[in-house]
């Protein structure tokens, strides 16, 4: 089937689920958005395994392999997210916004990750990131308590504030390029490549979450909704990361060389501070957050790395779409553990294993799948990036290397903590069942791209 | 007086405004200082649109001076006359210690965008002034109205940026729409949130 054909029916279906759930009954708002976002994924699926050829560019969209995977992660967690909300909204207390909105702005969030990711023109994948920033900042907000609004606050601010470096690049790039088209940008001065590139890293830099310009994360992550944590680790950072790469990419091709090993170190110490921020760090959604931090940081340095190995472009594809199912298995226990106990701190849970074998089946897969261990697709995108790494930039190298394995053993420990024991919290069989399938989901990924797979060329 | 000079002087008090804005330990002073920041860089913007008979830059000038000109501070002046706390003087972000934070960030951002200025040939070094300023503004205060202020102060910037290096494009025209919807949001969370929890201080944030 035409490619073209499948992204825009996804991309209506996206659109129709973001204003019709705003006119239906409460007890019809769950059932439409989720039916809508699995259809939304069934459109999907075949554009992430077809994988058109590279450079399908249609108007101002751009179907290329690294937006078809960006596509399929998306909607995958648009799907699943839309299923756990019926575990977490209804056990809200206190509103903020009208709970009805909240159905609307899921669709609306996964729209604008969508567009991001295949926007072929810099200037509207920074507009859609925006705007993408605005619908999560809201889906924050539909829970009343302090820490949401503060959260959701420093959020808007902070990434706002950043992506307004972002868009400052753009400016000189259209100046500089005559154009901000990502398929024709080109610049005669390496010395404006690189002055691009650089905004270009702290303004969509601050979106990915990389250090020094990750301080909304935790904050963001830490108090939305389970599902809405999932998507912002899972598919809105990958997205801003995959523009930031193909303004790289325009760069290091006009000669801006330099930007590579700050890439590579930008990433490298993101992982390592994540890491060791995850190590002291006692609040259960907080800490999977450092965790995207830290898997942000290593695909970061990955993409700076596949300018020496280009094929390293499909394992780091890989190790976004795992790490995406994984963290949402993750997040989704700790909304679980929140909404139906309160709880909100590691050191409050013992015994999952027992009381909740599903929640704890999918957290230690979903951890072991972040943090690189095999058989997981993020093994070898790890694996890979180190050893470019330690030829072409070996002090980062190290760095990264530290980082990755603070990170593993620390994620690791604290999750095998919460599952390890007795007298643990129970769940509802529904959220067990579906927290244990994407779980096994990371795994069952990991296995079909590992050994089926046709690698982004 | 040329066009472009008087273009520039406007532009030029649109930065000492943003200075201003920096320097000022009352809230509600500093929400005065960014109207007139606005002001002045619509005045800049309507001068370059007049010069070059551009349409989508009188549009954003129009839209600089009518919503971070006069709507925003409008509404953040009612809301700081209702919540008294607002006009208490900030002691965490003394004038001092701020004014020197800016003249540094201020040289760095000319030292470090001197050799693009030199390439595109325009002068950028005012714009990205504004934006360091603006964003040390967000920085060092702590509460929420400060802070909006400061996200003005950024958004005035980088559209300052895009008129002065002549980028025609009507992407810079949805940029400012986008970016003051953002703006709206953000206002809309200090006044519902001060409605239920008092003055929203994001140094409360913990986790």
């Amino acid at each position: 089937m035409d490619p073209t054909v499948l992204f825009t029916a996804e991309i209506a279906v996206m659109g129709a689920a973001s204003v019709v759930p705003l006119f239906l009954p409460w007890e019809a708002r769950w059932p439409f958005t989720t039916i809508a976002a699995w259809t939304a994924f069934g459109l999907a699926l075949p554009l992430a395994v077809m994988q058109p050829e590279a450079g399908l560019a249609h108007g101002v969209l751009c179907l290329d392999p690294l937006s078809d995977v960006m596509v399929g992660v998306t909607a995958a967690l648009y799907a699943v997210s839309a299923t756990a909300s019926r575990y977490s909204l209804p056990m809200m207390k206190r509103f903020f916004l009208p709970d009805r909105l909240y159905w609307g702005l899921l669709s609306a969030f996964a729209l604008t990750i969508t567009l991001a990711a295949t926007s072929v023109d810099v200037g509207y994948a920074w507009m859609w990131l925006e705007a993408s920033t605005i619908v999560s900042a809201a889906l924050i907000l539909v829970e009343g308590e302090k820490a949401c609004i503060e959260g959701a606050w420093r959020y808007l601010i902070v990434a706002s504030t950043g992506l307004s470096i972002g868009l400052l690049s753009v400016v000189v790039a259209i100046k500089a390029a005559g154009t901000s088209d990502l398929l024709s940008l080109a610049f005669k001065d390496p010395t404006v490549a690189s002055a691009v590139a650089g905004l270009a890293l702290v303004g969509f830099g601050t979106k990915v979450g990389l250090f020094p310009m990750h301080a909304w994360l935790p904050d963001a992550h830490g108090t939305a909704p389970a599902p809405v944590s999932a998507m912002l680790s899972g598919a809105l950072l990958p997205a801003a990361l995959v523009v930031y790469v193909r303004v790289m990419s325009a760069c290091v091709s006009s000669g801006a060389h330099s930007v590579v090993p700050v890439t590579v170190t930008v990433g490298a110490l993101t992982t390592l501070v994540a890491a060791l921020l995850m190590t002291v760090q006692r609040n259960i959604k907080r800490t999977f957050a450092y965790s995207s931090m830290d898997v942000m940081g290593v695909a970061t340095a990955g993409f700076g790395a596949s300018v020496y190995d280009p094929g390293l472009v499909g394992p780091l594809m890989a190790l976004i779409a795992v790490h995406a199912l994984g963290k949402a298995g993750l997040f989704y226990t700790a909304g679980v553990l929140h909404r139906y106990h309160g709880i909100k701190r590691l050191d409050d849970v013992r015994g999952l294993g027992r009381s909740a074998p599903g929640l704890a089946l999918g957290a230690v897969l979903g951890a072991l799948a972040v943090t690189g261990a095999p058989p997981f697709a993020t093994f070898p995108a790890e694996v890979r990036t180190l050893t470019d790494l330690a030829t072409h930039e070996p002090a980062q190298a190290v760095l990264l290397g530290v980082g990755m394995t603070v990170a593993f053993f620390a994620l690791n420990f604290k999750v095998v903590r919460m599952v390890v024991g007795d007298g643990g919290p129970e769940a509802p069989r529904g959220a067990q069942a579906l927290v244990g399938t994407v779980g096994s989901a990371a795994l069952g990924l990991s296995l079909y791209l590992l050994t089926t797979w046709k690698p982004i060329p | 007086m040329t066009v472009q000079e008087i273009a520039s002087l406007f532009g030029v008090v649109a930065v000492i405004s943003s200075f201003m804005v920096l320097a000022e330990d009352y809230i509600r002073r500093a929400v005065v200082w960014s109207a007139v920041e606005s002001f002045f860089l619509a005045g800049f913007m309507g001068v370059y649109a007049w010069a070059s008979r551009s349409l989508e830059t009188a549009a954003l000038a129009a839209l600089t001076l009518v919503v971070r000109g006069v709507i925003v501070p409008e509404i953040l002046v009612k809301d700081i006359k209702r919540e008294r706390v607002w006009e208490h003087r900030e002691l965490t972000a003394t004038s001092r210690r701020a004014v020197v934070w800016g003249l540094v960030v201020s040289l760095v951002a000319v030292v470090a965008m001197r050799p693009l200025e030199v390439k595109v040939g325009r002068v950028l070094s005012l714009p990205v002034i504004m934006l360091t300023v603006s964003m040390l503004t967000i920085i060092l205060r702590e509460n929420a109205i400060a802070q909006l202020v400061g996200y003005v102060g950024v958004e005035n910037s980088v559209l300052y940026a895009g008129v002065s290096l002549g980028v025609k494009t009507p992407l810079l025209l949805e940029v400012g729409a986008l970016m003051d919807v953002i703006g709206a949001v953000l206002l809309g969370v200090i006044l519902s949130a001060e409605k239920r929890y008092g003055p929203l201080e994001v140094e409360e944030l913990v986790g």
